[in-house]
């Protein structure tokens, strides 16, 4: 009985969260423009969005922008760790302190204040300030992403390093960062997806000029039923999907190694 | 290891991109331009927002609509009010929501050890575009749409579920439920079977261990939940705009206009220092009561 | 030291790369690039065939058509849904083209925000503009009004009427405004009036109702018109867009609401596409209601001056200024498209008016006073 009842109230509330996605795939082969009738299957709306060249730019744009923000945040953010390390505790503390702010305010407030930045120095928004604004909201979270690895690590290491002979840049290639790896990936892998799916701070830096995917649904998505979102959003999810599953199933192998090597320490 | 300086390029972009922006939003506060263009100090953005000139019946959970309390105040603490209310009331319906599911969903992976595969499909949907997820329940909503094509069929309806209370409501709740979930199961999920055990050997029922033991220690985790639902909820102006057919304006809103249409940057900046520390208050005191209450260590 | 070197040569490329990834994204050479800013869904941009009353016309993209002709030219091409949203942007970034309508022409002229256009570049515009649209009194100023075609040429007009459903509404005959834009105000259509997101539209419909002038400053009559609107949004609880409208009175979902001539045209199109009945919708001008034209201009910070002439002289061949025509549905200011068009349209004197149609309607006006006290107004019906 309890069984019945927490089985269909898991399957209510997958209901809940799948409906509009699933409605939104089987609407992208609706050959109708109306979102309420059904006029035949089609993969016309497909065909128009890989013709889209608003889409496509913003695409691009999203991407070379999830990327290079990715990238030099968490380049950043590895170099702070480091340095952090080596400060006294209290200037460590207050810097700590700042970096939580963008994490704790809203995303529009944070966007706006880096808008009102731009505009008070006086650059023109456009590509450099949609990329400056996504380094800054991404470095608190690749900080906070990495700092915990130095916490786990050994202070001894790199003295010992030091000792057998390693240069300080060889002792922080060859022992701090394979120690540190996890962090920096993770940091890569949530800049890069935090890029991808803001929608907020983009859309108060990016100026008239430039779009983002989500800036172009946006405007898309407030104008006409436009099934070119249907299909744009199936593939979305589609990939997102493959992708997951593949990092599941990898991460999944990576725990089974580690705990069979972890098995082979121990006996 | 004397590596302090590679801090050093942070600190700076810190003191650049963190604390300028936030003292600039200050700064455009207290601030504006007279005619010839000279800036002068002022505290007409403040005045304006709380300028008894337009007034209107504040509409904060029902005060006005169901109780007919005809409390006059400033139109934008009006709008503050009404996004206040959609907040709570999200975040509550999130929490009775979300909590079950949680549970359930902690119970399922403890029996089953390592097979994460409901909570991987629960948290799916959440890496597709909110925006794309938010624009698909205009398909299923509206007074043509698919709920109510489908109501027709049993001569009910149409029923009006957008572009009022109910719609944002439950944009907001779609959007944020999985905010709430996560944090309560994975503070359950850490919950020492022992405790649990422990409450069963001293004659506890399960509803009691459950009231008692297991309740009081995923605190924690309803307390990260509401914090994480209540701040996007508060200061969400995609929602409203997508799902409130256009005569929406909650605070999100108001701000967004202030600085994209009105060009009023005194107004806007005044009525976004106004929500962050609004924000930021509510903020303290949730994390004190969490700090309150996790005793034991439970997060470990 | 080596470590310090190593990093500070990491830092470089990283820096490098991004600056070259993002000057191939974002940093366009800005001599050579067009900047557009129009209204949205406001110039043909899909290849497509329109049927307008039995005729068939070919559509295209008409930059991509911009682009062939002068490849030397990039085209960066943006939208606004509102002539106030516009507004601040010319300032924030350089626009070459803008399209405002006729009321924010005149506010531009009168702050220097506009180029001068030079007559010489544009050829077509000489040739084809439609000469009924020369008298027209701009503002209350003659001075100011007769300068406006020196700094502005028209691309579309249109009129401001009641957009509605015939086979809820019946057949409308009576153009008194108290009686058309009463439907707007009818609580027993909660849910199911159209009204759009902008300013001088719905400030003005709800004073055409009154009977009062779309530009009046007596405040009473502004404070009458604005609890109107109120107590619209309260009782009545209209749906308000721009573009996302049409489609919602085409299904059938709105009854009635502002609209513009042109997405009258638009609406019966997309009837048409749907197998339905484009005379479902029907469009009814109010007497003294409104009649604004947009026209191109050319900002004072535009960088490409040379460009935007073409561009403005190229909306002007005949063959491009009709796909514009047939896929916006808005009234054109081309006397050779005019011809072009089906006769069921050109003589509709809702959306070409004649001479004695356009006596009784009035443009916008913009001065300061009027902005600032309109705006205000507007700003408390949108908290409501």
């Amino acid at each position: 009985m309890r069984k019945i009842i927490t089985n269909s109230y898991m399957a209510l509330i997958f209901a809940f969260l799948y409906a509009p996605v699933i409605v939104l795939i089987i609407f992208s082969f609706n050959d109708a423009r109306s979102r309420a009738v059904w006029g035949g299957f089609t993969f016309d709306w497909y065909r128009k969005l890989f013709e889209n060249s608003d889409i496509l730019s913003a695409l691009r744009v999203t991407l070379i922008v999830a990327l290079l923000s990715a990238l030099i945040s968490t380049f950043i953010a590895t170099l702070t760790c480091l340095g952090l390390q080596s400060m006294k505790k209290r200037l460590r503390g207050i810097i700590m302190q700042v970096t939580y702010i963008p994490n704790v305010s809203p995303d529009l407030v944070t966007g706006i204040s880096l808008m009102l930045l731009f505009f008070f120095i006086g650059i023109r928004t456009g590509f450099p300030t949609l990329l400056m604004a996504h380094i800054a909201f991404n470095i608190p979270y690749a900080i906070l992403s990495i700092s915990p690895k130095f916490k786990q690590l050994d202070k001894n290491l790199y003295e010992a390093a030091l000792d057998l002979g390693c240069r300080p840049a060889q002792a922080i290639v060859k022992v701090i960062l394979p120690e540190i790896m996890p962090g920096v990936i993770t940091a890569l892998i949530l800049t890069f997806t935090l890029s991808i799916d803001d929608f907020v701070i983009s859309y108060f830096t990016a100026g008239n000029q430039i779009s983002t995917l989500a800036i172009t649904i946006y405007s898309m998505a407030r104008k006409s039923v436009n099934p070119q979102i249907n299909a744009l959003s199936a593939l979305m999810f589609v990939t997102v999907l493959i992708l997951l599953i593949i990092v599941n199933i990898r991460s999944g192998k990576d725990a089974k190694n580690s705990a069979r090597a972890r098995r082979g320490e121990k006996s | 290891m004397r590596m302090q300086k590679l801090a050093w390029p942070y600190i700076l972009w810190m003191l650049v991109f963190t604390i300028a922006p936030l003292m600039l939003v200050a700064y455009y506060a207290f601030t504006s331009y007279d005619s010839s263009g000279n800036i002068y100090f002022t505290f007409e953005g403040f005045k304006s927002i709380l300028s008894m000139e337009s007034t209107v019946a504040l509409d904060f959970l029902g005060l006005n609509s169901l109780f007919g309390i005809d409390l006059q105040v400033p139109i934008y603490i009006n709008v503050f009010a009404k996004s206040l209310s959609l907040a709570l009331v999200s975040t509550l319906i999130c929490l009775l929501l979300g909590y079950p599911a949680a549970y359930i969903l902690a119970q399922r992976s403890r029996k089953k050890q390592g097979s994460s595969f409901l909570l991987f499909m629960f948290v799916l949907p959440m890496w597709m575009n909110a925006l794309l997820r938010t624009y698909a329940w205009l398909a299923l909503l509206e007074p043509n749409g698919i709920i109510n094509s489908f109501l027709s069929i049993f001569n009910v309806g149409p029923i009006q579920f957008l572009y009022n209370d109910f719609g944002i409501g439950l944009g907001m709740v779609y959007n944020y439920l999985p905010f709430m979930v996560l944090p309560i199961h994975s503070v359950l999920l850490k919950i020492d079977r022992s405790v649990v055990e422990a409450a069963e050997d001293l004659g506890a029922d399960s509803r009691q261990t459950f009231a008692r033991v297991i309740f009081p220690l995923s605190m924690p985790g309803i307390f990260s939940g509401i914090n994480m639902v209540f701040m996007p909820a508060m200061t969400t102006f995609l929602i409203p705009d997508l799902l409130g057919g256009g005569r929406y304006l909650l605070i999100g809103n108001a701000i967004e206009r202030q600085y994209m249409v009105s060009r009023d940057y005194t107004v806007g900046s005044a009525l976004s220092i106004m929500l962050l520390v609004f924000v930021l208050a509510s903020l303290r005191v949730l994390t004190r009561y969490e700090q309150d209450n996790s005793g034991g260590g439970v997060l470990g | 030291m080596r470590i310090r070197r190593s990093m500070v040569l990491t830092v470089l490329i990283t820096i490098i790369t991004a600056v070259l990834l993002s000057s191939c994204a974002g940093g366009k050479d800005r001599s050579k690039t067009l900047v557009i800013y129009n209204w949205g869904e406001y110039m043909s941009r899909e290849s497509d065939t329109y049927t307008l009353y039995g005729k068939d016309y070919e559509i295209t993209d008409v930059i991509e058509d911009f682009k062939a002709k002068y490849p030397e030219y990039d085209v960066v091409y943006s939208t606004y849904d509102d002539n106030e949203k516009m507004y601040p942007m010319i300032d924030k970034e350089s626009f070459d083209i803008i399209i405002p309508s006729d009321y924010m022409v005149v506010r531009l002229l009168k702050e220097n925000k506009l180029q001068k256009l030079d007559m010489s570049k544009l050829p077509n515009v000489e040739k084809y503009m439609d000469q009924s649209l020369a008298s027209i009194r701009f503002d209350p100023d003659e001075a100011i009004s007769n300068q406006v075609y020196d700094y502005a040429a028209p691309y579309m007009y249109c009129t401001v009427g009641l957009i509605y459903n015939r086979d809820e509404l019946g057949q409308l005959t009576d153009t008194d405004p108290a009686a058309v834009w009463d439907i707007l105000f009818d609580t027993s259509w909660e849910n199911r009036i159209g009204m759009y997101n902008s300013m001088r539209e719905s400030i003005g419909a709800s004073l055409n109702y009154l009977g009062y002038s779309l530009n009046t400053v007596a405040a009473a009559e502004l404070e009458e018109a604005k609890n109107l609107l109120i107590e619209q949004r309260k009782s009545v609880k209209p749906i308000v867009g721009i573009d996302d409208l049409k489609d919602k009175y085409v299904s059938g979902e709105l009854v009635a609401g502002i609209a513009w001539s042109g997405d009258h045209v638009v609406c019966q199109q997309k009837l048409q596409d749907g197998g339905q009945d484009p005379e479902m919708l029907q469009y009814i001008l109010p007497q003294g209601s409104n009649m604004s034209i947009d026209m191109m201009c050319i900002p004072e910070n535009a960088e490409n001056v040379e460009a935007a002439h073409a561009f403005i002289d190229f909306m002007y061949e005949p063959e491009i200024a009709l796909k514009n025509a047939v896929y916006v549905g808005y009234s054109s200011p081309h006397t050779e498209v005019k011809q072009q068009l089906p006769i069921e349209i050109t003589s509709n004197t809702s959306y070409y008016p004649d001479a004695e149609t356009m006596e009784s309607l009035e443009l916008y006006f913009s001065s300061e006073e009027i902005d600032t006290t309109y705006d205000k107004i507007w700003q408390t019906v949108l908290a409501n």
